[in-house]
C-alpha cells in the first residue's frame, strides 16, 4: 500500500503540460540521418506556415517523466511492506522447564515456534532469551533449543530491552505466562506474537534454602526451607533433607493455592545439603536443591604464640573460626602479636600491637562512621587500655578511636592488615564479654566476610514455582485480542504491523537514470549543433 | 551574396540554439550532481537530514554543576556549528529526568546522591528506538554508585548508538576532610568531643566548622584549628535527647572560604541521664556495679522511701533492693505504681530476706505492677501460733471509738483466718497476769473461738515476763515443726530477765514476733528478748496499721524461701543482648513466687519457680529478680557475664539503650538499606509473627516494613531508593522495643574525585569515545538509521533540471530579449 507524506508536492505535476507546450513546433533537435538530400530536390518544402501542425518534439516526454518522478518523490510516497524477519523473545525461567505431553515447555513451545516462522515463511529468525537478552543465540536451530534447556532457571528473566525492538523485525514471546512481568514490555510495546505453553497447572517446589550455624551447637547447622505451591490445587509434599552422611530429616507438608511453608531443621555440620520433595511433579527442576555450606565453614587462622591467652581463647571459642598453628600456611588469615615481622604478612593479619606499658584509654570510644551503626559493639571504656601508640596514615581507616589515638586501624595497602593497640590480655579485657564481639569485628574486617551470624542461601524467587499462566495472553499487556484461551501451544494471532518503507529513493533513482539520459542526449544535440554550425561560417 | 546571407543567419541561429543547448546540459548535470548527492544520503537544508544528539548530563554531586554546564554549553556551540538538528537532554543522578528539549535549569529529583549510568543510557536507548539519534554524549566523571554502566553500553552498542562521552571529574581540594570521630552516643548534658582527620596538604592552617543540628532543630556551630598533623578536636553540648546530625566544612581562616565540606557526617545518638533511685533494704553488689558503670544513682535506704512518694518524676526507674512494704506507707506505693504503669517508669525489684511475701508484697500496689505474684506457694509446714496480746490499761486507749485492744484483736482474728487447717494456735492475754484464753489446739477451732469475742477487757499494768513464760510453755507442748510467738504489747519490759527468756526461747525453737504499739512500747528491750536472728520486732506507730503489719509479718516469715545450691536455667531469652546465656551460676536462695499472667519468666530454678521475669506493666517495664543480686546470688557477682547481666537488665528497665534481645542490623546497599532481624533461638515461632519494624527516614515517619524470613532465626525487610540521611529503625515486639540508628552517608558522591578508571577501559573495549567538538560533524554525512532523502537537495535538482528544460525549449537570448524590452517600451510610449 501507497502512502504519501506530503501530497501538496502532487501540484507540481501540473508543470507537465508546460513542458509539453515548451516542446511544441519548433526544431527537432532529433539528428535525422540521410543518404542524400537530391531525392527531395524537386519537391516543395513542408513548413508551418503550411496549416500543418507539427508533433512535438519527443523529448518531452522523457524530460515530463523526470520532473514527475521529482514531485513523486518529493511528496514522500511510504511503501508498505511485510516485516520478513522474527526476533523470538524465549521465557527461560524455570518453570519453562516443566514437562508437558512430549517434552518441557521449552522445547514444545520452540518448537511450535519453528512451525508457525516456517509456516509463515519466515527467512530469518532470531533467538534470544529473556534471561540473556544482549546475547543474540542465532538462529532457530537444534543447538538453540539444546542451549536454552540448559540455561533455563539460571538467570531472572525480564521483559526485552527497548534498545533491541528494533522496528525491521517482528516480535514474539514464547512463555508460559506463569510470570505476569514478562508482557510488560517498555514503552507499551507489545510483542507481535505470543506463543503461551502451558498445560500443566500444578507444582510445588522448592523456592529457598538457607543455613547457618547452630549458636549453641557448633557442630550443628540449622536448616530453614522454603516450600511454595505454585499451582492451582492444594498439594501436599514430603521434605527430605540429606547430607553427605545420608538422610537426616524428613517432614510432610501441605501447602495451599499460591501459599508457602517454611520448614526449619537442624541437621549435623556437613560441606553440602540437599533437599528434595517427594513425589516429583511435572517440574522437576525445582523439586530438589543443592547447597554450598562452605561459606559456613570455620576459617583457619595462624595464632602468634606471643599471643595473650584470653585472645587466643577468643578466637578458639569463636564458631566460626579455627585456630591452627602459627606456622601453618593453609590459613585464611593471621593473628599477629609481634612474632612475625611486617613483610611476612602477605595473608589477611590482624596485628596486636603492644610496645609500650599499658595505659588507660586517653578519651571515650570513638567508632568511625565507616563502621555501620548496628555493626557498632557497646564497648565500656572502663575494661579496656592501650598497649602501642598506632601512627595512622591519610589513606588509612580508623575504625575505633579514644580521643586522638586510633585504637583500631586498616591499613590501606593490598594485603588486608587490621593494627590494633588495644591491650586484649590486661584482666579488664579479658573480664569483659565484649572481647569476643571485639574480635569477631576485627576479623570480619580482615576477611571481608560476616563470620558471627553468616547465613548460607540460595534463592530461586518466588516466580520460579510458579507454573499456571497469571495472565491469559488475551489479558496481558503484550497479547492481540482476540487469541483463544489458555492450553497447550496457545499462541496469538500475529498483529499486522506492517513496516513502510520509504518509497522516495527509487523514483529518485530512476529519475536519476532518466537525467543521465537526458544529458546524453543534450550532449549529442550540442555536438550535432556545433558541428553544423562550423561547417556554415566555415 | 544571397545564397551566403541566408547561410550566415542559418549559422547565427545555430550558434544561438548551440549556446542555449550548452548551458541546459550544464544545468542538467548539475542536477544530476545534486540528486546524486542527495541519494547518496548527503543532508543540507532539510532539517530531517541533521544529526539528532542526546547529551546526557550527570547531575550527581561529584560532578560540580559549573563543569556539567560548561561542557554541555560546548556541546550546544559544536551542536550549532555542525548544523545539528536538534540537542535533546536528559539529566540525571540517581535516576533520569524525562526526556527534555536544551533546559539545563530545570529543577528536577534525580536523586543527586547517587549516579546510576545505566538507568540514564536506558532511557537515552528507549528515545533512540522511538526517533534514532546519531551519538549519545555523555558529560560524567564515570563514578557509578549504582547500575552497571558497562552493561547498558553493549546495549548501546547493540543498538548501533555511538557513545562520546565528556570527562568532568572533579579535581580533589588541596585539604579535605578524610574521617570524622565521634561517639555512638551521649548523656544529654554531655560535652562531647569529636576529631576530625583532614588529608592532603597539611601544613597550611584551616578551621574545622562543625555544625550540629538536632530533632527539634537547634543548631549549634562549634569550630577549631587544625593542628600540624592534620587533626582537630571540636567539642560540643549535647542539649537534647535525640540524634544529633554532624555536618563539617572545612575553612581557610584568612578569607573564610570553604575549601571542602561533608553533610552529614556523624550522627551521635544522645540518651537522657539513666537517674535510677536506689533503695536498699539490704547491701547488694548491683549499686556498686552500676555506680563503676557510669549509671547515675540516687541511693536512698528503704526506710527513707516516703520522702520520694513525690519525687518519682526525676527518675527513669526505681530499684527496690530487698524492701519490704513496710519500709514506705501507702502513699509511696501508689505513687510508684502510678509512675510505672501511667508514665512508663522502670522498676526492678530484687528479692531478699525482707522482700516478696516475706515482704508483705502479697496483695499490695506493689504487686500489682510486678510480673510476679508474691503469695506464698506452700504453707506447707505446719505451725503452731501462740498470740501474746496486752490487755494493760493502756491498750483501751485509742480514737474514734476503737482503742488498741480492739484493733489486736481484729489482727488476731485476721491472722488467724490465714492460718490453714494443720496449723495449730493458743491465744492468752495479759497485764500483770497472763490468762489464755484459749489453749492450743487446731486453728479451725480457734478461729471458731476467736469470733466469738474475748471475755476481757483492757485495765491493770503490764508484766511481760510471765506472759512471755506462758506462752512459750504453750509452744513446748506442741509438736508443730514451727513455733511462733506473736507478742502485741504498748509497755514496757521491766525487771523481766531478758537473757534467760531470749535462751528458752532459742532453745524451743521459737521465733518471736513483737509488735511494739505507740511510741511508749520498749522496743528495745523486746528487741533484746526477740534476738536478731530468728526475731522481729516491729513499731506501729499506727495502731490501725496492726491488722495488716499482724498479717504480712506472719505470712512473710512463713513465706517460702528456698535454699541450698539451686541450679539455674533458661528458658527464654532476657530482653536485652545478647539475651541468652548457658552457663548460669546457680543461686543459694531465692523467694518462691508464681509468674503473672502475661509475664515472662526467662530464668528459673529447675523446680520451675521464677527467678528473673519481667512484663510491661501499662507503660513501664518491670523485672522481678526473686533470687537478688547479692547475698542470694554470690556466685552471679563473679560470673564473667556480671556486667552484661547487670547493665542489662537496669538499662531495659531504664528504657534508654537499645536494648532487646533482638539483633537488628541495617546495611547499606547502593539500591536501599537492608534490614536484618535475629530473633533468639526458642523463640522464632512467636517472635516472628509478633515482630514488626517501623522506620522514619528523612521523609517519612513509622513507615512498615514487611519481613521475610530468609534464613533460620533471621528475617529479612527491604527498603528500597533509600536516599541519604538519619533512618530510625524501631523492631517492636511484645518483649519490647529495640531501636537503631543508621546514618546513611552521601560519601560515595561526595569524598570522591577525578575520573572513574572504567573510563579508560571502556574506551579501550570501544564501548565509547573521547568526544570532540568535530565529533558531531563525523555523523553530518551520514543518517542515522536510513532517514528520509534531503528535499532540499531534490527541489534543487527538480529547479536545475526545470531551467535546463526551459533554457533549451525557449527562446531566450540577449538579443531576443533586449528586442522585446524595445516592443515593450515602444507600445507603452
Amino acid at each position: 500500500m501507497l502512502t504519501l507524506v506530503t501530497p501538496a508536492w502532487l501540484f507540481g505535476l501540473l508543470l507537465l503540460p508546460v513542458i509539453r507546450w515548451l516542446h511544441r513546433g519548433g526544431q527537432h533537435r532529433r539528428a535525422v540521418p540521410v543518404s542524400s538530400l537530391a531525392l527531395w530536390r524537386g519537391s516543395v518544402a513542408s513548413t508551418p506556415a503550411a496549416g500543418e501542425r507539427r508533433p512535438p518534439d519527443p523529448a518531452w516526454r522523457r524530460r515530463a517523466l523526470v520532473t514527475a518522478l521529482i514531485f513523486l518523490a518529493l511528496a514522500e510516497p511510504r511503501l508498505s511492506v511485510d516485516r520478513s524477519r522474527v526476533t523470538l523473545w524465549v521465557d527461560d525461567s524455570l518453570s519453562m522447564q516443566t514437562r508437558e505431553g512430549q517434552g518441557t515447555r521449552l522445547v514444545e513451545g520452540l518448537a511450535r515456534a519453528r512451525q508457525l516462522t516456517s509456516d509463515a515463511g519466515f527467512a530469518e529468525v532470531e533467538v534470544r532469551s529473556l534471561g540473556d537478552p544482549w546475547r543474540s543465540l542465532g538462529a532457530l536451530g537444534e543447538t538453540t533449543v539444546a542451549d536454552l534447556s540448559a540455561s533455563a532457571g539460571n538467570r531472572e528473566p525480564t521483559p526485552p530491552p527497548a534498545a533491541l525492538l528494533r522496528a525491521d523485525a517482528l516480535h514474539w514471546l514464547l512463555t508460559d505466562g506463569a510470570d505476569a512481568a514478562l508482557f510488560d514490555w517498555p514503552g507499551g510495546r507489545r510483542p507481535d506474537r505470543v506463543i503461551v505453553v502451558a498445560s500443566t497447572l500444578r507444582n510445588a517446589g522448592l523456592e529457598r534454602i538457607s543455613a547457618r550455624r547452630d549458636p549453641s551447637d557448633p557442630g550443628r547447622i540449622d536448616l530453614l526451607v522454603k516450600l511454595t505451591n505454585g499451582g492451582v490445587e492444594v498439594e501436599t509434599r514430603e521434605v527430605v533433607i540429606t547430607t553427605d552422611s545420608g538422610e537426616v530429616a524428613r517432614s510432610t507438608h501441605r501447602i495451599e493455592t499460591k501459599a508457602s511453608a517454611l520448614v526449619n531443621a537442624s541437621i549435623p555440620a556437613s560441606a553440602r545439603v540437599a533437599v528434595r520433595l517427594e513425589p516429583g511433579d511435572a517440574l522437576a527442576a525445582d523439586d530438589a536443591i543443592d547447597l554450598d555450606l562452605a561459606p559456613l565453614r570455620r576459617r583457619r587462622v595462624a595464632i602468634d604464640s606471643k599471643c595473650p591467652a584470653p585472645l587466643v581463647a577468643a578466637v578458639a571459642a569463636h564458631p566460626a573460626l579455627r585456630l591452627a598453628a602459627e606456622n601453618a600456611t593453609d590459613v585464611e588469615a593471621v593473628l599477629d602479636c609481634g612474632s612475625r615481622g611486617p613483610a611476612a604478612n602477605t595473608s589477611a593479619t590482624l596485628r596486636v600491637l603492644a610496645d609500650r606499658f599499658p595505659t588507660r584509654l586517653p578519651g571515650p570510644l570513638k567508632w568511625s562512621p565507616t563502621v555501620a551503626e548496628s555493626r557498632r559493639i557497646l564497648l565500656d571504656d572502663e575494661p579496656w587500655l592501650s598497649a602501642a601508640r598506632i601512627d595512622a596514615r591519610p589513606e588509612d581507616v580508623v575504625l575505633l578511636a579514644a580521643g586522638d589515638e586510633p585504637l583500631i586501624l586498616s591499613r590501606a595497602g593490598n594485603a588486608k592488615l587490621l593494627e590494633t593497640s588495644l591491650d586484649l590480655g590486661s584482666m579488664g579485657a579479658s573480664r569483659s564479654a565484649d572481647l569476643p564481639l571485639l574480635v569477631n569485628l576485627m576479623f570480619e574486617r580482615v576477611l571481608g566476610v560476616e563470620l558471627l551470624d553468616s547465613i548460607a542461601m540460595l534463592d530461586r524467587g518466588s516466580a520460579s514455582v510458579m507454573v499456571a499462566p497469571a495472565h491469559s495472553p488475551n489479558a496481558a499487556p503484550g497479547a492481540v485480542p482476540g487469541s483463544s484461551a489458555v492450553s497447550s501451544s496457545n499462541e496469538s494471532r500475529p498483529r499486522v504491523s506492517p513496516m513502510s518503507r520509504d518509497g522516495a529513493w527509487p523514483l529518485l533513482a530512476i529519475a536519476l537514470l532518466l537525467l543521465v539520459w537526458e544529458i546524453v542526449a543534450l550532449g549529442r544535440q550540442w555536438i550535432r549543433l556545433n558541428r553544423n554550425a562550423g561547417s556554415v561560417v566555415e | 551574396m544571397d545564397s551566403v546571407e541566408p547561410q550566415r543567419r542559418v549559422g547565427g541561429r545555430v550558434s544561438a540554439v548551440g549556446s542555449r543547448t550548452w548551458l541546459a546540459l550544464a544545468l542538467q548535470v548539475a542536477a544530476l550532481v545534486v540528486l546524486s548527492l542527495a541519494l547518496l544520503g548527503t543532508a543540507w537544508l532539510d532539517p530531517r537530514g541533521k544529526p539528532r544528539v542526546l547529551v546526557l548530563v550527570d547531575r550527581s554531586q561529584s560532578v560540580p554543576r559549573v563543569t556539567g554546564d560548561k561542557a554541555l554549553a560546548e556541546v550546544m556551540r559544536a551542536a550549532e556549528a555542525a548544523g545539528a538538528q536538534e540537542l535533546q537532554l536528559i539529566e540525571f543522578a540517581g535516576k533520569p529526568a524525562e526526556l527534555s528539549p536544551e533546559s539545563i535549569d530545570r529543577p528536577t529529583d534525580l536523586d543527586p546522591s547517587a549516579t546510576n549510568i545505566e538507568a540514564a543510557l536506558e532511557a537515552a536507548l528507549a528515545a533512540h528506538v522511538q526517533a534514532p539519534f546519531a551519538s549519545v554524549v555523555v558529560i560524567s566523571d564515570g563514578l557509578e554508585n549504582a547500575g552497571d554502566a558497562a552493561r547498558a553500553l553493549r546495549a548501546a552498542r547493540e543498538a548501533r548508538l555511538p557513545v562520546r562521552w565528556i570527562a568532568v571529574g572533579r579535581e580533589p581540594p588541596q585539604t579535605r576532610i578524610a574521617e570524622v570521630l565521634v561517639p555512638d552516643r551521649a548523656l544529654v548534658g554531655q560535652r562531647v568531643q569529636m576529631t576530625v582527620q583532614l588529608a592532603g596538604q597539611l601544613t597550611s592552617p584551616v578551621r574545622i566548622k562543625a555544625v550540629l543540628r538536632a530533632p527539634g532543630g537547634d543548631v549549634q556551630t562549634s569550630s577549631s584549628p587544625s593542628n600540624g598533623a592534620g587533626r582537630a578536636t571540636i567539642e560540643f553540648d549535647a542539649r537534647g535527647i535525640g540524634p544529633l546530625l554532624v555536618d563539617l566544612a572545612l575553612e581557610d581562616p584568612a578569607s573564610g572560604r570553604t575549601i571542602d565540606a561533608m553533610t552529614e557526617a556523624a550522627v551521635v545518638d544522645v540518651t537522657p541521664r539513666a537517674a535510677i533511685l536506689y533503695a536498699q533494704g539490704s547491701t547488694g553488689a548491683l549499686a556498686h556495679s552500676l555506680r563503676q558503670g557510669g549509671w547515675s544513682l540516687h541511693v536512698v535506704p528503704a526506710a527513707r522511701l516516703d520522702a520520694h512518694a513525690d519525687g518519682l518524676d526525676g527518675y527513669q526507674a526505681v530499684v527496690l533492693e530487698d524492701v519490704a512494704v513496710s519500709d514506705a506507707g501507702p502513699r509511696f506505693w501508689s505513687s510508684l505504681a502510678a509512675a510505672v504503669k501511667n508514665r512508663g517508669l522502670g522498676l526492678l525489684v530484687l528479692g531478699g530476706e525482707r522482700s516478696f511475701a516475706r515482704g508483705g508484697y502479697r496483695g499490695s500496689a506493689l504487686e500489682s505492677v510486678l510480673p510476679v505474684s508474691s503469695e506464698p506457694a506452700a504453707l506447707d509446714e505446719p505451725a503452731a501460733i501462740v498470740f501474746a496480746v496486752d490487755k494493760s490499761g493502756s491498750m483501751g486507749q485509742g480514737s474514734g471509738g476503737v482503742d488498741r485492744f480492739a484493733l489486736a484483736q481484729r489482727a488476731v482474728l485476721e491472722t488467724a483466718r490465714g492460718l490453714t487447717e494443720r496449723d495449730s494456735l493458743g491465744l492468752l492475754v495479759f497485764d500483770v497476769d497472763s490468762r489464755v484464753l484459749i489453749p492450743m489446739g487446731p486453728s479451725p477451732a480457734g478461729v471458731a473461738a476467736l469470733e466469738r469475742g474475748w471475755p476481757v477487757s483492757p485495765n491493770g499494768g503490764t508484766k511481760l515476763a510471765p506472759a512471755l513464760e506462758a506462752a512459750i510453755g504453750e509452744l513446748e507442748r506442741s509438736e508443730a515443726g514451727r513455733r511462733m510467738l506473736i507478742v502485741v504489747t504498748d509497755g514496757f519490759v521491766e525487771g523481766a530477765p531478758v537473757e534467760s527468756l531470749r535462751a528458752r526461747l532459742d532453745r524451743s525453737r521459737i521465733e518471736m514476733i513483737a509488735l511494739a504499739i505507740g511510741p511508749d512500747a520498749d522496743v528495745r528491750s523486746l528487741e533484746r528478748v526477740a534476738g536478731a536472728r530468728s526475731g522481729r520486732v516491729l513499731r506501729v506507730n499506727e495502731a490501725a496499721e496492726l491488722p495488716r503489719v499482724m498479717r504480712s509479718e506472719l505470712e512473710g516469715r512463713r513465706a517460702r524461701v528456698e535454699r541450698g545450691t539451686i541450679a539455674v536455667e533458661q528458658p527464654q531469652p532476657l530482653p536485652f543482648a545478647p539475651g541468652t546465656w548457658n552457663d548460669w551460676p546457680p543461686v543459694a536462695a531465692h523467694a518462691v513466687t508464681r509468674s503473672q499472667a502475661g509475664a515472662v519468666v526467662a530464668v528459673q530454678s529447675r523446680r520451675g519457680e521464677p527467678l528473673i521475669a519481667f512484663h510491661r506493666s501499662g507503660l513501664g517495664r518491670v523485672v522481678a529478680v526473686t533470687s537478688g543480686l547479692g547475698p542470694w546470688s554470690p556466685d552471679w557477682l563473679g560470673w564473667h557475664e556480671w556486667p552484661q547481666l547487670a547493665g542489662g537488665l537496669s538499662t531495659w528497665v531504664s528504657g534508654v539503650a537499645p536494648g532487646g534481645a533482638l539483633g537488628l542490623s541495617v546495611t547499606d546497599l547502593p539500591r536501599g538499606l537492608q534490614v536484618e532481624v535475629d530473633i533468639p533461638r526458642g523463640t522464632e515461632g512467636a517472635g516472628s509473627g509478633n515482630l514488626s519494624i517501623a522506620v522514619d527516614t528523612p521523609a517519612t515517619q513509622g513507615r512498615s516494613l514487611l519481613l521475610d524470613a530468609v534464613g533460620p532465626g533471621r528475617l529479612r525487610a527491604w527498603l528500597p531508593d533509600a536516599g541519604p540521611g538519619l533512618y530510625t529503625f524501631v523492631a517492636s515486639t511484645p518483649r519490647g522495643t529495640q531501636r537503631q540508628l543508621h546514618l546513611r552517608r552521601q560519601r560515595a558522591e561526595n569524598e570522591r574525585w577525578g575520573n572513574a578508571p572504567a573510563l579508560d577501559a571502556w574506551t579501550t573495549a570501544g564501548l565509547i569515545s573521547a568526544w570532540t567538538p568535530g565529533s558531531l560533524s563525523q555523523h553530518r554525512d551520514v543518517r542515522a538509521g536510513g532517514g528520509p532523502v534531503d528535499r532540499t537537495l531534490i527541489g534543487l535538482a527538480l529547479a536545475l533540471f526545470l531551467s535546463g528544460v526551459l533554457i533549451d525549449r525557449a527562446s531566450l537570448t540577449l538579443a531576443g530579449l533586449g528586442a522585446a524590452l524595445h516592443r515593450w517600451r515602444a507600445r507603452s510610449r
